[in-house]
């Protein structure tokens, strides 16, 4: 039997995370915080205003307007996702563990003392080339597919390859076909 | 592409109010929209029942991502929908789809204006088949539950 854990989900700061959400990052976000919800796990999930989640909402920004607001909503972000880490600590309810879907938060692991699972949702050189040199201790990595894992060859925190995956019910098959291509 | 294989083409995604997205939809799509006369639509923001729809009916789902892509949800759910999907042999895409069986993976506007007029030799129920065996979300939780066991029992020890 597995122990029940006490997840804190991290999203991108300027999309809402919800059953509509059109980035892959914040679908697979809101499947898998749906799943361990529902599998007994205690989840909260930061994110921008908007979202709608099984667990508990910490909303740590306002959400997207415009792109060019990324560094200042992002820095309010993860100062406000430190904070609440921190307080849950002293407060003797802490997190057992961080999952960050946000594509950055992970760069501040050092910041904190609780393990940070990151998944790398993106192509390596989407990221900052010096985010790989003196990576926290707390901090693993995973990749989405093999692929992807290829060209992170050297990176030691890479825990494994856990492939994306989709909620198949909500995608029945259909064999007649219109007329046009998507 | 579309045009040029007889097909009718639905673009659908959202819009987001960043400029550089605003930008590049008035200066790369909007202007291929018009030429198409009448011939693509855009669907802006669909809902998710909506999008189900979309992809259920359509004769194929179109992947011309020049970026490499370390997934494809939304290739995944076309072929859960029974959809046959056209890659461009980019990224992860090459193992999503099954070449020849759940849809074709080119290296060409023209190769995939091509494979769309070869859809039809692709079974649905490859494509259903393919999305059950590989890309079952609960799988993918279960991975995740045990990897999150594995890095707070790793990090108790670190601690000790």
């Amino acid at each position: 039997m597995s122990q029940r854990l006490n997840v804190l989900y991290i999203a991108y700061p300027l999309l809402p995370v919800s059953r509509e959400s059109c980035g892959g990052a914040e679908q697979m976000l809101w499947l898998l915080e749906r799943e361990m919800h529902r599998r007994g796990h205690r989840t909260t999930v930061a994110c921008c205003a908007g979202s709608r989640v099984s667990g508990a909402l910490a909303l740590t920004s306002p959400g997207a307007v415009e792109s060019d607001g990324f560094e200042r909503c992002n820095a309010a972000h993860i100062a406000g996702i430190c904070e609440l880490i921190r307080t849950r600590e002293k407060t003797g309810d802490p997190f057992d563990l961080v999952h960050d879907e946000s594509g950055s938060f992970w760069m501040h692991a050092a910041e904190i003392s609780t393990p940070v699972l990151a998944t790398l949702h993106l192509p390596r050189s989407f990221y900052p080339a010096q985010a790989w040199c003196n990576l926290a201790p707390n901090v693993s990595l995973n990749c989405v597919s093999c692929a992807q894992t290829a060209t992170f060859e050297g990176i030691a925190n890479i825990a494994q390859v856990v492939p994306n995956g989709i909620d198949l019910e909500q995608y029945p098959p259909r064999k007649k076909k219109g007329d046009y291509v998507l | 592409m579309a045009q040029q294989a007889n097909a009718k083409l639905i673009l659908a995604g959202k819009l987001y109010p960043f400029s550089y997205h605003q930008q590049y939809c008035q200066r790369e799509v909007a202007p291929r929209m018009q030429r198409a006369n009448g011939r693509a639509i855009f669907v802006e923001s669909p809902s998710l029942g909506k999008k189900v729809g979309l992809l259920r009916k359509a004769r194929a789902l179109l992947v011309p991502s020049l970026a490499d892509e370390t997934s494809s949800l939304v290739a995944m759910e076309a072929m859960a929908c029974g959809t046959p999907v056209i890659a461009l042999r980019r990224g992860a895409l090459p193992q999503i789809v099954a070449d020849g069986v759940t849809g074709f993976v080119v290296d060409s506007p023209e190769e995939m204006r091509d494979a769309i007029s070869r859809v039809k030799e692709i079974d649905p129920r490859d494509c259903r088949n393919r999305a059950e065996h590989y890309f079952d979300g609960s799988r993918m939780c279960d991975e995740y539950e045990e990897l999150y066991q594995r890095v707070v029992i790793e990090a108790a020890r670190s601690a000790a």
